[in-house]
Formats: structure tokens, C-alpha cells, sequence
């Protein structure tokens, strides 16, 4: 009785507040975070975004530019990120200046 | 203070008009602070959930607000963590509808088959295990040193009610080949890339045949939420959460060791003794992580809490292990100078958290250091101060919550 009331009422809350479906079981919020302006962030942008969104760069603690080489490296070299040498300095001091420590 | 503010929404969520205020909050993208830096963390809405800590967007990583703990020693459905490593997750509906979804069996066995969900129920025993999932990097955001990687609190966790067929059954309708080494587990969760590695993970076939690792189809009586594994998952009892593949739909048995890049170099520790090393190095020689170290954790009051003098209360909390089950929890007052045992709780079976209860009357102090310790049957325990690896896996070290007295 409890749960038929709250699953009503959050549906009229829901599609009140939002325009989407409550019980629209198969879709995702769409709207991601944003990283810093700054030199550099267009690289980011391009190259990161493709495979994830820039949460897993604004989440991390302050990282110096060597753990970040280490985690772009990998992105590259492992995961296949479409990233050039012209690309990783920039990128490199783009996060080291913006998620550094 | 950021613990207070956690504590609000563990509470808001607790009633049932307070969760349409959270419902509310998290459309105005409410955010909670973990206490660690760099920790804020809005609280998002997504399908069949509660509003969770969301850590990442693309693919989706949610938290459970720890609050949710205290709830009961299951975890419920919607407010179960939710953890992808690859761009295309979860899968789409399309590939999950019981038209199309399929397990194929297939490498070093004799028959290969090819199964809906349906005939797995119908054509299997079917059998449940209570059973903590915790993902390896639970609590990573509380190293210190800080290491990179998803910072999550202590919410990538949950305990539930798992539901399928025996993985040995079905393997043994596929008939191993003597040769058969290991088994490879794949998902419907796929890269965008074609270089970048499939999310495929192996366990030795001794592992495999243990009657405990189930394919699941159910959790806690229903089928599994689109964003833990719908429609099928491996659950393996003991062992963190990187082997319990979701939308499970590939096992291939190998008459080798399986190299591929979520075994090596990804979900190593090192080989030694606790899984720990100098903080700041790099470990010499790693192994595949494997099962729970022993965690407990008190659940009734946040860091930070106000009880009143002279009342008598009753502290709660779980407490798990990787399968051996809790033999005993003791609760210091005094940050850890003595120590009294508290009350095990029902017994839902090794691999399920272990509820724990203790009378606690604050005296005259004006605020109280709570620890809480677990110790499993083997006689495994919790180190007073923590350990450090650099992937900041398994995290273990006995928690203490402050308190003060009003």
C-alpha cells in the first residue's frame, strides 16, 4: 500500500520535475560534467571523452604530471586512446596545471 | 561535518515521504561530501535506483549511501553500488530481452551449448547464497597516500540474496576436457574501441567447480536490476566484485593460463603477506586479487553523531569476511585501549554480512573514539592501522567513529 503510494507519487514528482518517464527502466541520464577551461582542455575534450566521460578525471585527488603520464600512457598504449605525441604534452600539462598537485 | 550531512540524507532516505524530498533534491543535483578531498559527489537518479553517489557518468559508477547499511544486512535492490569499466555499459535492452539474450559454453569442453535463461532455470537445481559483492577498490579514496582511480567510499559494497544455477552443472553438461585449466568469463559490456581490451576475466577450474559459484538470474526475489548483470551474472562467494561478471553471455574454458589485460596488469596486489607494501613503492612481484580480506564497520551512528549522556543505546553494524564467516566483533569506547565483544546477529551463512549489536551508555567523556573489529574463523582480523598497496584495493584497517556527547 506504502510502496503503490510512493511509486504514484514519485512518478507525478518525476515527470513533474523533468519531463522523463519514471518508469522508463532503460535509459540513462545523459548530461555529464564539464572539465576546467584552460590551455589545453580542446586535447582533453577530444581524446578522453570518446571512451568516458571527464568524471574520471575530476574525481581523482591531485595527481603530479608523472601519474597523470602514467595513466595517459596507458590510456594509449593499452586501451587504444587516438593519441598522438603532438597530442600528450599538452594534454599532459593540461591536466597537470588544472588535477594537479 | 561532511559526515553530518551524510548522515541527514542516510535518514532522509529512511521514511517514505523523506524519499520523495531526496528524489526532489537529487533532481537539483544535491550533492554529498565525502570526507576525503576532492570527495563531492552528486546523488543521481538512475533506472530501477534510489538516487546514489554518482562517481563517474560514462560508463555509470554508483555508490550506496552508507546510511543505507544500517537499513537491514541485505542491501536492497536500488540501492545496490553499480560498477562498468567499459563505454559500452550497461548493454542495451535489445540485448537482454529473453529473445535474445543467450550463454553460450563453448572451448575445452565436449558440448558445447548454447542456453536461454529460461532453460537454465528449467534445465538446472536451482539454488541461492547469501552473499557480499564488494568492489576491489572499496574505500580507495581514504588512502593516504592517495592513489589514482575510482574514489570510492565504503559504499562499493552490498550483501544480497542470489538466485541461479550451480556454474559446475552447467560445466559439467558441457563436459571439461581433461586438459581444461581455466575459465574465461565475458559479458555483453563492450569497448567502443577495438583496441581497447574486452572485459573478460578467468578463474582456475578448481575455483569453478566449487558448488558455491552460481549464475545468477535473481537478487533478493527478483531479477537482477538492468545495472547489476541483467539478465544473468556470475557470483563468485568470497571474492571481490571484478569476477562477478554482469550481463554474463561468453565462458570459454581454456587449456591455458588467460593473459588478457583485466588479469594482468589490471586487479593485481602484491605478493605478500596482507597485500600491502611501503607506501609510495611499487610492489616486486603482484597476483590476481582474490577473495575478502575481514571488514566490519559500525552502521547505527556516523562520524561526527551526538548521543546524550547517561542513555543507553545500541551500537549496530556488519561485519564479513571472503567466506570463512565473523567468529567474533569487539567495540572499543577509547579508541582501542580496551575492548568488549559485541553480539553476532543472525546467521545467514559465510559469505553474508554478519549483523552486530552492543549496549553502549555514554558516560563522562565529552566525546567517544568507537572502533569496531571483526575476526574471521581462521582467525583472520583487521590491522589498527591501515595498510597501503598502490591500486588501493582491500582496503581493511579497523574503522573508528567519533562521537560526541551532549
Amino acid at each position: 500500500m506504502k510502496n503503490a503510494f510512493l511509486t504514484a507519487s514519485l512518478l507525478l514528482l518525476t515527470t513533474a520535475g523533468s519531463g522523463v518517464k519514471a518508469e522508463d527502466e532503460w535509459t540513462l541520464p545523459t548530461a555529464e560534467p564539464r572539465l576546467k577551461e584552460g590551455a589545453g582542455v580542446e586535447v582533453a575534450t577530444t581524446s578522453c571523452v570518446l571512451c568516458h566521460s571527464v568524471d574520471y578525471v575530476t574525481t581523482q585527488p591531485p595527481l603530479s604530471r608523472d601519474q597523470w603520464k602514467t595513466i595517459v600512457t596507458k590510456m594509449q598504449q593499452k586501451f587504444g586512446a587516438p593519441l598522438n605525441a603532438e597530442k600528450i604534452d599538452p594534454l599532459l600539462d593540461y591536466l597537470a596545471k588544472n588535477y594537479g598537485k | 561535518m561532511p559526515r553530518r550531512r551524510f548522515l541527514q540524507h542516510g535518514a532522509l532516505l529512511a521514511s517514505g515521504w523523506s524519499a520523495l524530498a531526496a528524489t526532489a533534491t537529487a533532481a537539483a543535483e544535491s550533492t554529498i561530501q565525502m570526507p576525503f578531498g576532492n570527495g563531492e559527489r552528486p546523488l543521481v537518479k538512475y533506472p530501477q535506483k534510489r538516487p546514489l553517489l554518482r562517481l563517474t557518468t560514462r560508463p555509470p559508477q554508483l555508490e550506496t549511501p552508507f546510511g543505507v547499511f544500517n537499513e537491514g544486512v541485505l542491501t536492497p535492490n536500488d540501492a545496490f553500488f553499480v560498477r562498468y569499466h567499459l563505454s559500452g555499459s550497461p548493454p542495451k535492452k535489445e540485448l537482454l530481452t529473453p529473445d535474445t539474450f543467450r550463454l553460450t559454453v563453448k572451448g575445452a569442453v565436449k558440448t558445447p551449448l548454447t542456453l536461454s535463461v529460461p532453460e537454465l532455470q528449467s534445465g538446472f537445481e536451482s539454488v541461492e547464497v547469501v552473499a557480499v559483492n564488494q568492489c576491489s577498490g572499496n574505500s580507495r579514496g581514504f588512502f593516504e597516500p592517495r592513489v589514482p582511480g575510482g574514489q570510492s567510499g565504503n559504499g562499493a559494497m552490498g550483501n544480497a540474496r542470489w538466485k541461479g544455477v550451480r556454474l559446475k552443472d552447467v560445466l559439467a553438461k558441457a563436459g571439461l576436457n581433461a586438459t581444461a585449466k581455466q575459465v574465461l568469463l565475458n559479458g555483453l559490456d563492450r569497448p567502443l574501441l577495438p583496441a581497447t581490451p574486452d572485459f573478460v576475466k578467468a578463474i582456475d577450474v578448481e575455483l569453478a567447480q566449487e558448488p558455491d559459484l552460481l549464475l545468477a538470474y535473481e537478487m533478493n526475489g527478483e531479477p537482477l536490476p538492468w545495472l547489476n548483470g541483467f539478465p544473468l551474472r556470475l557470483v563468485v562467494p568470497g571474492y571481490y566484485g571484478t569476477y562477478w561478471v554482469k550481463h554474463l553471455n561468453e565462458i570459454t574454458v581454456m587449456d591455458d593460463t588467460f593473459k588478457g589485460f583485466w588479469m594482468d596488469p589490471a586487479y593485481r596486489i602484491p605478493d605478500d603477506a596482507c597485500a600491502a607494501i611501503e607506501p609510495g613503492t611499487k610492489a616486486k612481484h603482484t597476483i590476481p586479487i582474490t577473495r575478502f580480506n575481514v571488514r566490519s564497520f559500525l552502521t547505527s551512528l556516523a562520524d561526527g553523531a551526538t548521543v546524550r549522556r547517561g542513555e543507553r543505546i545500541t551500537l549496530r553494524g556488519i561485519a564479513f569476511d571472503g567466506g570463512y564467516g565473523i567468529r567474533e566483533v569487539v567495540v572499543s569506547e577509547d579508541g582501542g585501549r580496551t575492548w568488549r565483544a559485541a553480539e553476532l546477529g543472525t546467521d545467514l551463512g559465510k559469505y553474508s554480512f554478519r549483523e552486530w549489536t552492543l549496549p553502549f551508555t555514554p558516560g563522562s567523556a565529552n566525546q567517544y573514539s568507537l572502533r569496531v573489529r571483526a575476526t574471521n574463523r581462521l582467525g583472520q582480523s583487521q590491522p589498527l592501522d591501515p595498510l597501503w598497496n598502490p591500486s588501493g584495493y582491500m582496503r581493511n584497517v579497523v574503522e573508528t567513529v567519533r562521537v560526541n556527547v551532549a
